[in-house]
């Protein structure tokens, strides 16, 4: 039973002294929210840093939080690592420095006249609508005839602190 | 075993225990757990064109409603609403009709932590101490089967709570997920 005991004490010590060490700020690349769009497709899977107003903090367990700029035109997507347990409701309004792996995510639209409710339908019974390109000819830049490609940005964050407001 | 388990892991099971009624209301929509949330209208607040909003709007509001204090920025979430940040909470203006409310938000004690760790936010070894607790019970479920012997044991009046036990989740998945 001390063995035991003397195991989980351990562990718990180990634990306590790697964790908030991924401090990967030297090697980021400082980006403007404006420019995400711009420059997300040469920076996606890199290491960003961003600084903005957190316009939003998810109230269902803080996993993701929305950066705005000072015109307040662009909103980013920020979600939580594993490096950060959560964003706390008490940074709405605060001015933060970002630093995570900016991430890119495809999304098809249909420029059909289907509405939104018969999208989803046939996306539920087909998977994908049938004229869609691949993920691979949407990265190149092709365009299916029926089918246009959004791709939208968001940061995965290993760590951000909080600034002086404006 | 069952009695060391349950010693261990007597904590743990108060903490998954009470949490696990919270986030069964949090799901529920009953309310949310980890965050408390108390709302005020604020009278007399004049209606106002986005692009007239300035540091002297802002600040009448923030008069009106006792925060002058808390002010951090303020936000246009769309074209007729205003979003104005506060320390622990914020204020909502409708910009074409002046109708505001301020909403103090504060994290909900007790329940707060104990959710943090029933969501493994912690991470790291959370998940793995998390994870002898989960098999723990198991064993400890088993174990606590065959504890009692004759006829309150699971030959006798044992065996029928067990079955009762086993048959009320199937019941829940043939009303809610298998039709």
């Amino acid at each position: 039973m001390k063995k035991v005991l003397a195991i989980l004490v351990a562990a718990l010590l180990i634990s306590c002294n790697s964790t908030n060490k991924n401090d990967n700020t030297q090697s980021a690349e400082d980006v403007a929210l404006e420019n995400i769009d711009v420059k997300g497709g040469e920076l996606t899977d890199h290491v960003v840093r961003v600084t903005g107003m957190v316009s939003h903090v998810c109230k269902h367990g803080g996993q993701k939080m929305f950066l705005t700029n000072s015109s307040q035109d662009v909103n980013l997507l920020v979600r939580v690592s594993k490096s950060i347990p959560e964003f706390d409701i008490a940074l709405e309004g605060s001015n933060v420095e970002v630093t995570g792996k900016l991430i890119a995510t495809m999304v098809n639209e249909m420029e059909s006249d289907h509405s939104e409710g018969e999208m989803q339908e046939a996306n539920k019974a087909e998977g994908e609508p049938a004229n869609c390109p691949t993920e691979e000819a949407m990265k190149a830049g092709a365009e299916g005839d029926e089918c246009k490609t959004n791709v939208t940005y968001h940061v995965e964050a290993t760590s951000f602190k909080e600034l002086a407001s404006r | 075993m069952h009695r060391k388990l349950g010693y261990l892991f007597f904590g743990m099971a108060i903490v998954y225990g009470v949490s696990g009624i919270a986030l069964n209301h949090h799901i529920a929509r009953h309310w949310n757990p980890s965050l408390v949330e108390r709302s005020e209208s604020i009278q007399g607040v004049r209606p106002m064109d986005r692009e007239s909003v300035g540091k002297e709007y802002i600040q009448e509001i923030l008069e009106k409603a006792g925060e002058k204090d808390n002010y951090k920025q303020y936000y246009f979430p769309g074209q007729g609403s205003l979003l104005i940040y506060l320390d622990k909470g914020h204020i909502n203006v409708n910009l074409e009709t002046g109708e505001a409310t301020v909403i103090k938000i504060r994290n909900r004690r007790v329940f707060r932590e104990m959710n943090f760790l029933h969501y493994n936010k912690p991470k790291q070894l959370w998940t793995y101490f998390a994870d002898l607790f989960a098999f723990s019970l198991i064993v400890l479920a088993v174990s606590g089967l065959f504890m009692a012997r004759g006829k309150k044991g699971i030959r006798g009046q044992g065996g029928i709570l067990f079955g009762v036990g086993i048959i009320i989740p199937l019941v829940f998945l043939l009303l809610y997920l298998w039709t």
